[in-house]
């Protein structure tokens, strides 16, 4: 009863919130042909960000703002006619450029996003390799098996840390 | 109260230039009292800036809207623990209590460690006297938390609504003690270099400090994580956003280097490399607040962006040409003192950790750093959004929960084919058993198979391990199950405590894998209306509407059932905050132990419908009992032990008699 009386005195700001996802509303009306279902939605919109300035390029499948919304209503409205997945992105593509893509398309320089990591692997693991073998090649030396102390004026701490150690 | 912030500031800068060269012509001369100069005056920084932070403080609790970081940050209506909070909430405040817990660091490494590590002390001071010296500069001259404007608001603008929520108000605070604790193993670092004091010495000491903003960077991240997911109405915790990333980056290195130093403790291997990580560690660390200030990438914490981004790089630069220069100048004597025996080892697991911890750390910097490459070298706009680092992550991951469960497996120098054999039997059948069970279940996500494949397998090691010492204790001691555990994780804290981090990090991963099982859907309710998702049937009773003094909120009430009972009711929200024009969404979530509810009021209309957003998170509990375990593991292994008291018994008395004659430090 409370929660009745209070809506009823709902801002204006309110009831403007709420046109947002009126769009979507319409499309439900008889008559339209099949609507896509959100989950289908968001299969598109889960590929692309959220370019409306303010949301740092949240995923647009996930976004909650407005335009996000906007947005993905056009995608249904393209679903409902059709589309393809692959047609509706290459069409905010061109729309939007290539920075509508949640990540970099992989051709053209942008090719590097993606190699050069697995390059560096590539590259790090040849390095362990090569570390590993050479401390096999090192030569055996017995008297570095004790933790050698550095220059010669740390006596105290070294010596101090190798009492202790032997009380345990 | 704010002159007095102001003119303390003014004397902290004379006073740290002061801690930054006394030692260091302390130390040429041999003179020792000019190196107890320097370091009382960097004490005196901790007082002064203290007293700054006293200031700011007071200048918020009493609404002094004069001070324009207090008008633009608070405002009356504020719940005071975010007029406490506030004095991080924006850039001016944030600085300078960054600074703070920076000069608090550097203090306690003059009290705890000046005796032990005396030789190190007199360039470890100057170095973090001098990011003091930096960022008291940063306050004087570009941004001044004590600015005052020409006449006095009758009310301030408020926190951002998003930063109005309790884990925000201890999510910044441990993340600072994080990225800004790094100073001090990059202190010691740079000490050890710079003196030639090359041997273990620093290894114990940066350890140690390492440790501690270690686990403080971690639990902020997760702290940050959980703010996400109960504050932005995503349903996720992670999103790769840059400044995550940027805070992600120093603790992959943080961690590479806690595994690296093992190697160089027993086997006198790897020293340049570990000096190596501890500078890219604090590299990273002003790296990433080099790019939440400047606001160079578009992020979400876009509310700290401000015109200071050059400060940081030049510093960054400078840090990177001076730490550079040193290990150049010291590379003869970093040499391996020892021949490794076998690639069956230890040693070599640890090696393969470094490379994939390495590895994950240059694809998020990749990522993150990539957009801008692009944009500069080709003027193309593009994202590099969470997808981007899924894809390239979750492989490297995958490799590094593995790892996780091996390295212990081996031991060091060599392991022979049998243990291999006998310690590789169980946890290899715990993993192909789970994976066999999953498959059953009709799980077909490949990646999800593996990864709690792995992490079954890292489980039955982990076991394993704690099964063996105890029954070995048990053998020698004589004692109940229970007690021997006890004493074995008593007797080996850096151990055990390490086993238990790697505990954490497989609930972490297994709360991770739980993302590919999330149930996503948009229902569109009217009062009275219901909707089965699942287990759960939800039901929308009323839409409420409320305001005070701060905001105006709309909630939406709705039943919740399990398999038929009633369970609990859902209050979703929206906020929308009177000083500023974004609203925050308040998520709903009823929590269980296998997975969360979580459903988002999406909009409205009026009486008739409601939209809502539902997310059946699976798992997701696991990554905050990790984070729980993640900390208590890390406090297990840092906690001091009795040796560590006595060490700083012999200290103590070693330094009345040193402190009363007059020893010569000259190298």
């Amino acid at each position: 009863m409370r929660w009745g009386r209070l809506v009823h005195h709902a801002p204006r700001w309110l009831r403007r919130g709420s046109l947002a996802w009126l769009p979507l509303l319409l499309l439900a009306l008889p008559g339209a042909s099949r609507a896509a279902t959100s989950a289908e939605i968001k299969t598109v919109a889960r590929d692309m960000v959220c370019l409306c300035g303010d949301c740092s390029r949240e995923s647009l499948a996930t976004c909650l703002c407005g335009f996000a919304q906007s947005e993905r209503d056009r995608i249904g409205g393209a679903l409902d006619d059709g589309q393809q997945q692959q047609q509706i992105i290459a069409q905010f593509v061109q729309e939007y450029g290539p920075v509508v893509l949640a990540s970099p398309p992989a051709k053209g320089s942008n090719l590097l996003a993606w190699i050069a990591p697995i390059l560096l692997l590539l590259v790090g693991i040849v390095l362990v390799r090569s570390v590993l073998l050479n401390w096999r090649r090192a030569p055996a030396d017995e008297a570095a098996a004790e933790p050698a102390t550095g220059g010669g004026g740390t006596g105290y701490e070294e010596r101090l840390r190798r009492e202790l150690d032997q009380y345990d | 109260m704010i002159d007095i912030g102001y003119f303390s500031l003014c004397v902290a800068l004379a006073f740290s230039g002061w801690a930054m060269v006394a030692p260091l012509v302390g130390v040429r001369r041999g003179n020792e009292s000019l190196i107890r100069s320097g370091e009382r005056a960097f004490l005196a920084v901790c007082a002064l800036i203290t007293v700054a932070v006293i200031a700011l403080w007071n200048a918020l609790l009493s609404h002094d809207f004069q001070v324009q970081y207090v008008a633009e940050t608070s405002n009356r209506a504020m719940p005071l623990i975010y007029v406490i909070a506030a004095l991080w909430g924006g850039q001016e405040g944030s600085l300078l209590f960054w600074n703070w817990i920076l000069t608090i660091y550097g203090a306690a490494l003059v009290l705890i460690n000046a005796k032990r590590y005396r030789r190190l002390m007199p360039f470890a001071v100057p170095v973090v006297a001098a990011t003091v010296f930096f960022f008291t500069l940063i306050h004087l001259f570009e941004a001044n938390p004590f600015v005052r404007l020409p006449f006095t608001p009758a009310d301030g603008r408020g926190l951002n609504p998003l930063l109005q929520h309790p884990v925000m108000a201890i999510h910044p605070p441990t993340l600072y003690l994080g990225m800004v604790g790094m100073a001090v193993p990059f202190a010691i670092a740079v000490a050890a270099l710079w003196s030639g004091q090359l041997d273990q010495t620093w290894l114990h000491a940066v350890r140690r400090w390492m440790l501690v903003p270690w686990t403080f960077l971690g639990a902020g991240l997760l702290l940050g994580g959980k703010w996400a997911y109960v504050e932005l109405g995503w349903g996720g915790y992670w999103a790769w956003d840059p400044v995550e990333n940027a805070s992600f980056m120093p603790w992959l290195s943080a961690t590479a280097f806690l595994h690296s130093a093992m190697i160089q403790e027993r086997r006198g291997m790897l020293k340049m490399w570990n000096l190596i990580l501890v500078i890219l560690t604090y590299a990273l660390c002003i790296f990433g607040t080099f790019i939440t200030r400047s606001g160079i990438i578009d992020s979400v914490h876009a509310f700290a962006r401000s015109n200071i981004g050059p400060f940081f790089s030049v510093f960054l630069i400078l840090i990177l040409v001076f730490s550079i220069s040193l290990l150049w100048h010291r590379y003869r004597e970093l040499r391996a003192e020892n021949r490794l025996e076998s690639l069956a080892s230890r040693e070599t697991a640890f090696l393969l950790n470094n490379w994939v911890l390495l590895g994950m750390l240059f694809a998020v910097f990749w990522g993150t750093i990539f957009p801008l490459l692009s944009e500069t070298f080709t003027a193309e706009k593009i994202s590099v959004t969470a997808p981007f680092f899924n894809q390239v992550n979750i492989p490297i991951g995958l490799v590094l929960i593995f790892l996780t469960g091996a390295g212990p497996l081996f031991a060091w120098r060599r392991t022979s084919a049998e243990s291999l054999k006998r310690n590789f039997t169980w946890p290899g059948v715990a993993a192909l058993v789970t994976a066999a069970l999953l498959v059953a279940a009709g799980i077909a996500d490949l990646y999800a198979v593996m990864s709690l494949a792995l992490c079954a397998f890292v489980l039955a090691s982990l076991f394993t391990e704690f099964h063996r010492g105890t029954q070995a204790r048990q053998r020698t001691t004589q004692v109940g199950y229970l007690r021997a555990l006890y004493a074995l994780l008593a007797k080996s804290r850096r151990r055990y405590g390490g086993y238990l981090v790697h505990l954490a990090m497989i609930l972490l991963f297994v709360g991770f894998t739980g993302k590919a099982f999330t149930v996503e859907r948009e229902v569109e309710l009217g009062v009275g209306e219901s909707v089965q998702i699942d287990d759960y049937t939800v039901r929308y009773e009323a839409l409420a509407q409320s305001e005070d003094a701060n905001k105006t909120a709309v909630a939406a009430a709705l039943s919740l059932f399990l398999d038929d009972r009633f369970v609990t009711t859902l209050m979703p929200a929206r906020h929308e905050y009177k000083s500023f024009e974004q609203g925050t969404t308040e998520v709903s979530i009823f929590s269980r132990l296998r997975e969360d509810f979580y459903i988002i009021l999406v909009g409205w209309n009026e009486l008739q419908s409601a939209k809502f957003l539902v997310y059946i998170n699976p798992l997701v509990n696991a990554v905050w009992v990790g984070g729980i375990v993640f900390v208590l593991g890390s406090l297990w292994a840092m906690w001091p032990t009795a040796r560590d008291r006595r060490l700083a018994q012999v200290d103590r008395r070693a330094m009345q008699a040193v402190g009363s004659g007059a020893t010569t430090l000259r190298p």
